[in-house]
């Protein structure tokens, strides 16, 4: 069982990734850990919290989206750590492997691309993938593997681009 | 025999742990022995896993406590709204009923002292119904202050 402070911060970075601003994600958190406070109730009948929460921040974040009107179409970047490897060589094409990925994540569509980080970097189960996406488990599955394999073929394209 | 097709429609979810025990094997005797299919199974692992290395922003500690501040500010307002009124209308009461009854205090002073206290309840009532009101109607009420 995660502490409130891990999901609300793991929340933070799912709703910078659906928006891609700081401000916007840091409220639709607020109001997020504000509404499962409230109905804490009804989510100790067996509902499982993180799902819940990831879907009520989901709702917030599609709200700010609609209420933009325009669909932001900043890419994924954010700025590269400041780690440097042992191997200055090996360093340079693991950067350059992770921009090729964060590049080719950017460019799926918004269907896709949150599916695979639902899964792949928050971790979360198909059972709480359905929860959050409000779709069936079998969905889940289908759309998660035409997502990776969407990545995929982007992805290939990017590190063999003459063949 | 070629299930190929059949098997990579299964091979996200025999990653992910998702598959059944009978399904599972099935997709590690075919990985066993077909080379394209499992060319693609480690092509999503290392997806998988490089996608687990991205850096995306988190919230800075004071950021964090911002959030929290708000979040509490949010859930225990209501919580201190109930206690501050609850405890006006039990003190009011019990001013009230104990005024009536002291006989020390003649009648000039009881419809005084009570004409004051039945006024500031009504002016609180009109300030607090005006303020509902214009709640509901207020457009900016979700911007945080």
């Amino acid at each position: 069982m995660q502490t409130l402070e891990a999901v609300g911060r793991r929340g933070f970075t799912y709703a910078w990734q659906m928006l891609r601003n700081h401000d916007d994600a840091l409220d639709a958190v607020q109001t997020a850990l504000t509404a499962v406070w409230q109905h804490r109730r009804r989510l100790q009948k067996g509902r499982d919290p993180r799902g819940w929460f990831y879907r009520v921040l989901r709702n917030k974040c599609v709200d700010v989206m609609r209420s933009r009107r325009v669909r932001t179409s900043v890419a994924l970047e954010v700025d590269p750590p400041d780690r440097t490897d042992a191997d200055p060589a090996r360093d340079a094409d693991r950067r350059e492997q992770l921009a090729h990925l964060r590049q080719a994540l950017a460019e799926l569509p918004d269907e896709m691309r949150e599916i695979v980080l639902l899964r792949d970097f928050h971790d979360l189960p198909y059972a709480e993938i359905a929860t959050v996406l409000d779709i069936p488990p079998g969905t889940v599955m289908s759309r998660l593997h035409r997502a990776r394999l969407a990545l995929r073929k982007r992805l290939l394209a990017k590190e063999q681009p003459d063949e | 025999m070629n299930n190929c097709p059949i098997i990579r429609e299964m091979l996200s979810a025999y990653l992910d742990g998702e598959l059944t025990q009978q399904e599972s094997q099935k997709v590690t005797v075919h990985l066993r022995d077909c080379d394209a299919c499992r060319l693609v199974y480690e092509d999503f692992r290392r997806l998988r896993d490089d996608i687990k290395q991205l850096e995306f922003p988190e919230p800075t500690d004071e950021q964090w406590r911002t959030i929290m501040g708000g979040f509490a500010f949010k859930t225990t307002r209501g919580i201190g709204w109930l206690l501050w009124v609850g405890g006006a209308v039990v003190l009011v009461a019990y001013g009230l009923f104990e005024l009536i009854r002291d006989p020390s205090i003649n009648v000039i002073e009881h419809v005084g002292i009570l004409a004051l206290i039945l006024g500031s309840v009504l002016l609180f009532l009109t300030v607090l119904i005006e303020r509902i009101g214009s709640y509901k109607t207020d457009r900016y009420k979700d911007v945080e202050k």
